[in-house]
């Protein structure tokens, strides 16, 4: 297979994002339209059902540098969340506690990795977290 | 994976016999992905410029199109903001008969006949159709601040 | 299919493959194929790409001249290698390919870039319409061509996809829905979309199969008319309905949150989950409230009124709305019930078969009665939604009868299929199931016939919701 270069490889991304991807609970777009370079990017997941997550709307912030997809995207939560793999202080998603970074595969996606953290959610150690305010940003 | 005859022999030729105007050099540990260079065609608003493009020959080239993509920001009815082309050959009238060179060329063909009525960006073609002068000014701008 | 291509065939004398070819051009509109090709052949065909204009095809890559002879073994020059006279495919630089094709136009190429752009074109790209591989070469690849050299399973896709071309482009045709399924079902009738403002055409594939012809709405959603039919569900799925409804209906229990539906009776609230025990009108817990058993000292409260006034203003809209909602959603989930009934019916029958002397077929009577009480409550389902939509007169009057009537009969059914099954009432029960099932059979056929010749007969008024 041949190696689809960062950038392309990423319009790609953006035009499946841009779609739309299953079934819409978690979503990514460009933060800036005009970023040639397609650094930055914004993430949404939507709280699975049956969880605490229930319903809110979690904003992240994820970013693609020059390594990327080699590499995995380092990503955010804006949105207050209670989940050992994210940082309490500043909310950054610890690479070495979400499989999904930890064993990062060229293949893999933002959109694995928004999915990945979703499911995170739901799994049966951190579906019943206490969690802070709803709306809250770190 | 191995090259195919094709590519090599394409790549072999661009860099040998190259197309006036346009360069194409392929990255040395990817050699499906290109650094390329049009000059501005003389005569319309991208003139003097010199633009940086990227071009990657996907698994299935020829029989699918090469992907080709603008660095250099341009203010082009057809080009939008992250540099993408829309261009017919490189979507449905995409023949495996044309080459990168040819590609290339009517990338370069597209600068000086710019095509309103197929836009990509949007807001560009608008003032390509309603004031083409003024537009063609702020295409000159683009130029002199981008592309040299 | 065949029909309209011999047609062509025979009135130009054209090949098979050529009269496929402008057919599909002209989307099976043989009609108009056969007037304008009367007026000027050569541009229809070069049109269709049968033929390639005079000095065509321009082309970037220096190639050979088109040539007139099929499989033409002149060589044509490869653009790579420009001084080269050996042959050398242009697209993939092989100098010693095991063949050279090349169509009409003499654009000549290897065996292996044919075979694999037919491959992409037909198995990826779900094309029909495959043209020359050379730029700006507008002529068209013959469908033997495809048979000859793109393989078998490409060509047995390729003549699937000139089938899904065909059956699109005729009014009159469409494609079973059911998944896994490949029938197609034609109908005349609802080929134009007026005939849909008087009919509803439930159509049923050879693999029995029932769908509608008109929309893809609900698989048969007669009596109503598509139209009013994707009115309702739309309704339905409003959420905002749903959740007036929740709204209207439901409370929270003040101690574990569930949501509680009061259904009726008294206001003494006892939370199924939490057996907290609480007052619905005031929400307060109900030992406050003493002895009062049937009332609340709090429900005349001028606020508590004033709230009450509010939400029965909501309410009235919201009110028709469920009734006809309520009987709607209903019939769908006793269709369901009835159909898991049904299966522990028939398990039970299949050992009665083999403890008891009766035989297979005496045994099949209730999948019938099923299969019939299934049938009627889809109609009666949709006649809820049409019964929303109706103007109040005296049509509806007697539409709501036979509904009535209908609804009685299934329910009447419904129960018998419920009644124990042993071996010594089976007889006495085939008998009446199967005579009550002859009888529901029928009250749906009056249901149906009627609504059918109302929407002929201009009958049925509907109120402003779908005249909007």
């Amino acid at each position: 297979m041949a190696r689809v270069p960062r950038s392309f490889r990423l319009l790609e991304e953006l035009e499946k994002g841009e779609k739309g991807i299953g079934d819409g609970s978690c979503s990514y777009g460009l933060e800036d339209g005009d970023d040639i370079l397609m650094t930055h990017w914004n993430g949404t997941i939507i709280g699975p059902g049956h969880t605490v997550h229930e319903n809110r709307i979690y904003s992240l912030k994820i970013e693609c540098n020059e390594n990327y997809p080699d590499a995995p995207p380092i990503i955010h939560f804006l949105s207050r969340v209670n989940i050992p793999f994210v940082n309490q202080t500043n909310g950054k998603v610890d690479p070495t506690r979400l499989a999904v970074l930890a064993n990062w595969n060229r293949n893999y996606s933002l959109e694995t990795v928004l999915v990945e953290i979703r499911r995170e959610m739901a799994a049966s150690q951190n579906r019943k977290l206490p969690q802070p305010a709803e709306g809250s940003t770190f | 994976m191995a090259l195919s005859k094709r590519i090599i022999k394409e790549t072999e030729r661009l860099i040998a016999d190259p197309v006036p105007g346009i360069q194409a050099v392929p990255h040395e540990d990817n050699l499906r992905y290109f650094d390329v260079k049009i000059d501005g065609p003389a005569g319309c608003p991208f003139e003097g410029g010199k633009f940086s493009l990227e071009l990657f020959l996907p698994d299935e080239y020829p029989m699918s199109p090469p992907k080709v993509r603008f660095l250099t920001k341009i203010y082009h009815p057809n080009i939008d903001k992250l540099g993408r082309i829309c261009l017919d050959i490189l979507k449905d009238k995409w023949s495996p008969a044309l080459q990168i060179r040819t590609v290339l060329l009517s990338i370069q063909a597209l600068l000086s006949a710019p095509n309103p009525d197929d836009p990509l960006a949007t807001d560009v073609a608008k003032h390509y159709k309603e004031d083409e002068r003024d537009a063609q000014r702020v295409s000159k701008e683009w130029t002199e601040k981008y592309a040299k | 299919m065949r029909a309209d291509v011999e047609h062509v065939v025979s009135i130009f004398g054209l090949d098979q493959d050529s009269a496929r070819m402008l057919l599909r051009d002209y989307n099976w509109n043989s009609e108009r194929l056969i007037e304008k090709y009367m007026d000027n052949p050569t541009e229809v065909q070069i049109k269709a790409g049968l033929q390639n204009p005079k000095g065509a095809p321009s082309s970037v890559t220096p190639i050979a001249q088109p040539t007139t002879t099929r499989r033409s073994t002149r060589k044509s020059t490869a653009p790579i290698s420009p001084v080269a006279t050996k042959f050398v495919c242009p697209i993939c630089c092989d100098d010693e390919p095991p063949a050279t094709l090349s169509l009409q136009c003499g654009h000549q190429f290897c065996s292996n870039c044919w075979a694999q752009y037919l491959e992409g074109k037909v198995r990826e790209e779900g094309e029909c319409t495959i043209r020359c591989m050379e730029n700006g070469c507008s002529l068209l690849v013959p469908d033997s061509f495809i048979k000859q050299h793109g393989g078998t399973p490409v060509y047995d896709r390729f003549e699937e996809l000139v089938m899904r071309h065909y059956v699109a482009h005729i009014a009159h045709l469409k494609f079973c829905p059911a998944p896994g399924c490949t029938d197609t079902v034609s109908c005349r009738a609802a080929a134009t979309k007026s005939a849909l403002e008087t009919m509803v055409p439930a159509v049923t594939c050879s693999q029995g199969h029932t769908f509608c012809f008109g929309c893809n709405v609900d698989s048969d959603h007669r009596p109503v008319l598509c139209r009013i039919a994707r009115f309702w569900l739309k309704k339905c799925q409003d959420d905002s309905e749903t959740a007036n409804w929740i709204k209207t209906n439901t409370k929270e229990c003040t101690k574990c949150q569930s949501t509680i539906e009061k259904n009726g009776g008294c206001n003494h609230m006892t939370c199924k989950k939490c057996k907290h025990e609480f007052c619905w009108v005031c929400m307060g817990p109900w030992v406050d409230h003493g002895t009062q058993w049937y009332s609340c000292n709090r429900y005349d409260d001028k606020a508590a009124i004033d709230a009450r006034d509010a939400q029965s203003k909501s309410r009235i809209s919201l009110e028709r709305y469920l009734h006809y909602y309520n009987r709607w959603a209903n019939h769908e989930q006793s269709a369901r019930l009835s159909a898991d009934l049904f299966a522990k019916t028939e398990k039970k029958m299949e050992e009665m078969q083999l403890t008891t002397e009766l035989t297979w077929i005496e045994v099949q009577f209730a999948k019938k009665a099923v299969e019939e009480v299934l049938r009627c409550r889809t109609t009666l389902k949709w006649t809820y939604a049409m019964a929303y939509y109706l103007e109040k007169s005296n049509a509806k009057e007697l539409f709501e009868d036979n509904q009535r009537d209908l609804e009685k009969a299934v329910e009447d059914l419904s129960e018998l299929l419920e009644s124990p099954i042993e071996p010594e009432t089976i007889p006495d029960l085939r008998s009446k199931m199967t005579n009550k099932t002859v009888y529901v059979q029928k009250r749906n056929e009056i249901m149906l016939e009627d609504t059918a010749n109302g929407f002929k007969e201009g009958r049925w008024t509907w109120n402003e919701t779908v005249t909007l």
